[in-house]
């Protein structure tokens, strides 16, 4: 297996290498004529008063051009497949061992991810002049007992500033889903606080917020549903505690020395939704399961990374004491 | 040109107006809050009738082995429409009492803890618990605000108007605040 995944990581930066000497090269071909072309115009003779000089020139030029714009058309689709290549390589071989060295079950299918109805139909996000949907990474698996699925979701919104529409993106993060709940409700929504005072991207009805008897959570999170009661029914005291230590471990924050916390995806949201017998849980800026393939690939290093992003996942299981008693 | 008496009224009458407005929109926020007190009241109501349910449930599973005074504290507890919260708090209390007796009475006698009827029931017992736990944490939550709001200045005039009084808050300490898996 080891012996295995080494040779995968030699071929990924076999392909690294050559997609940055492409790069290189294409940038040579680029420069590298220009000069001389500017020489060629100064050597050539103007016997005919130039006429002669400036078509040859032009010729030269033309010719310059296909090669580069020919170059730049083969370089980049290497360049591509090899990015493809690299991805599938880093999903299907790093992935997928690491992934069942944790779950039990796993189904990890990259390139697949859910639909946009099915993302809206979570209910936490509004659905509203929606530009660009694009999903992946679906993993399934089982922890500890535990079923769960994640899927990595963006989405954009068409706006309108001035004359300018633009699309600007809404979410770009990982979605969960956590299986058989005891505890079945309707809707019990748990988002950032200040995010309904502000932009407010959920699914939310302004009357629906419920007030928790916690000020120090209703400081962080608004809860929202169309029954206060089964609000608190599904937000117990230790619940709470359990959301907000969730809250503290994964936000961005200052730290004492006043250096900024380098855990590996750092998130700017994340929002539950309590609905009929699923727990979903969004959780922003956190592209997971990706690598920068323009560094050299090292596996522990990879391996690391991987792990930090099941981490969130066994972190919610874990945390909120989802695993059976 | 406009008088300088004029302008006074004006600005007496923009004042009252003023006034008015917000005497309104302050009564009806206390009704509102009033309100809101009154239906998590109601579900107290409704989460105390599913745990005598429930109650009379375990009360059949064990009736053969449970102790007099159980079956007799039982018998007491009475549920009926417009109920003081003290009188509910009681029934609450009551309903306690008797689930623990049961839970002792079940202690000496495994083969009806192993029973399907039993296991059923015991699930109920933690869910119509937490429910009731729910509701008395929204009622108290509701009137936590609620007698908040008509004491702080300047709506405690208002409220001191209306003649409201404070809330009684549903006592906590005959309640098991302990920690229950989510059980996914």
């Amino acid at each position: 297996m080891e012996t295995h995944i080494y040779e995968v990581v030699g071929r990924m930066n076999a392909l690294r290498k050559q997609s940055n000497g492409l790069g290189c090269g294409m940038a040579l071909l680029f420069f590298v004529p220009i000069p001389f072309i500017f020489l060629l115009s100064m050597i050539l003779p103007s016997d005919d008063g130039g006429a002669s000089r400036s078509l040859i020139i032009a010729g030269v030029f033309l010719v310059y051009m296909i090669i580069v714009v020919i170059g730049t058309t083969i370089a980049g689709r290497i360049q591509k497949n090899n990015q493809k290549e690299l991805k599938r390589l880093y999903k299907e071989t790093f992935m997928k061992g690491i992934l069942e060295e944790y779950f039990e079950d796993v189904d990890y299918r990259w390139e697949t991810g859910i639909s946009q109805y099915q993302f809206f139909d979570t209910g936490i996000f509004e659905e509203y002049k929606i530009s660009s949907y694009h999903s992946e990474d679906y993993l399934s698996g089982v922890y500890k007992g535990v079923s769960f699925k994640q899927v990595d979701v963006e989405f954009t919104r068409r706006e309108t500033t001035g004359d300018h529409p633009k699309d600007v993106t809404v979410f770009s993060g990982r979605l969960f889903e956590f299986d058989d709940s005891f505890k079945q409700v309707q809707s019990v929504k748990v988002v950032p606080e200040i995010e309904v005072r502000a932009e407010n991207r959920f699914q939310i009805e302004r009357q629906d917020i419920v007030k928790m008897e916690n000020m120090e959570f209703n400081k962080v999170f608004a809860v929202a549903s169309a029954s206060p009661q089964e609000a608190f029914y599904v937000l117990t005291p230790q619940v709470m505690e359990r959301l907000m230590d969730i809250h503290n471990r994964y936000k961005k924050s200052e730290l004492d020395d006043g250096s900024r916390n380098n855990i590996e995806g750092l998130y700017r949201t994340i929002a539950f939704h309590f609905k009929q017998d699923k727990l979903y849980v969004v959780i922003d800026h956190m592209d997971s399961f990706d690598s920068n393939f323009l560094k050299e690939v090292d596996y522990p290093t990879e391996k690391e990374k991987i792990r930090k992003h099941i981490q969130v996942i066994i972190d919610v299981i874990e945390m909120l004491k989802l695993i059976n008693a | 040109m406009i008088s300088g008496g004029f302008m006074v009224l004006v600005i007496i009458v923009v004042l009252i107006v003023i006034a008015v407005i917000w005497y309104i929109a302050t009564m009806n926020g206390i009704r509102a809050a009033s309100l809101k007190v009154d239906e998590a009241d109601s579900g107290i109501d409704v989460a105390l009738t599913k745990r005598y349910d429930v109650l009379t449930k375990q009360l059949a599973v064990v009736k053969e082995y449970a102790s007099h005074e159980s079956k007799t504290l039982f018998e007491t507890i009475r549920l009926r429409s417009g109920m003081t919260l003290r009188e509910k708090m009681d029934a609450a209390g009551k309903m306690d009492e008797v689930s623990k007796q049961f839970g002792v009475t079940l202690e000496a006698y495994p083969q009806l803890r192993s029973s399907d009827n039993f296991m059923a029931l015991q699930n109920s017992i933690t869910d119509v618990e937490e429910h009731l736990q729910a509701a008395r944490r929204l009622y108290n939550a509701n009137a936590t605000a609620y007698n908040t709001k008509i004491v702080m200045f300047p709506t405690s005039i208002v409220a001191g108007i209306m003649g409201v009084q404070q809330r009684d808050l549903f006592e906590a300490e005959d309640y098991k605040r302990q920690d229950v898996e989510m059980k996914f």
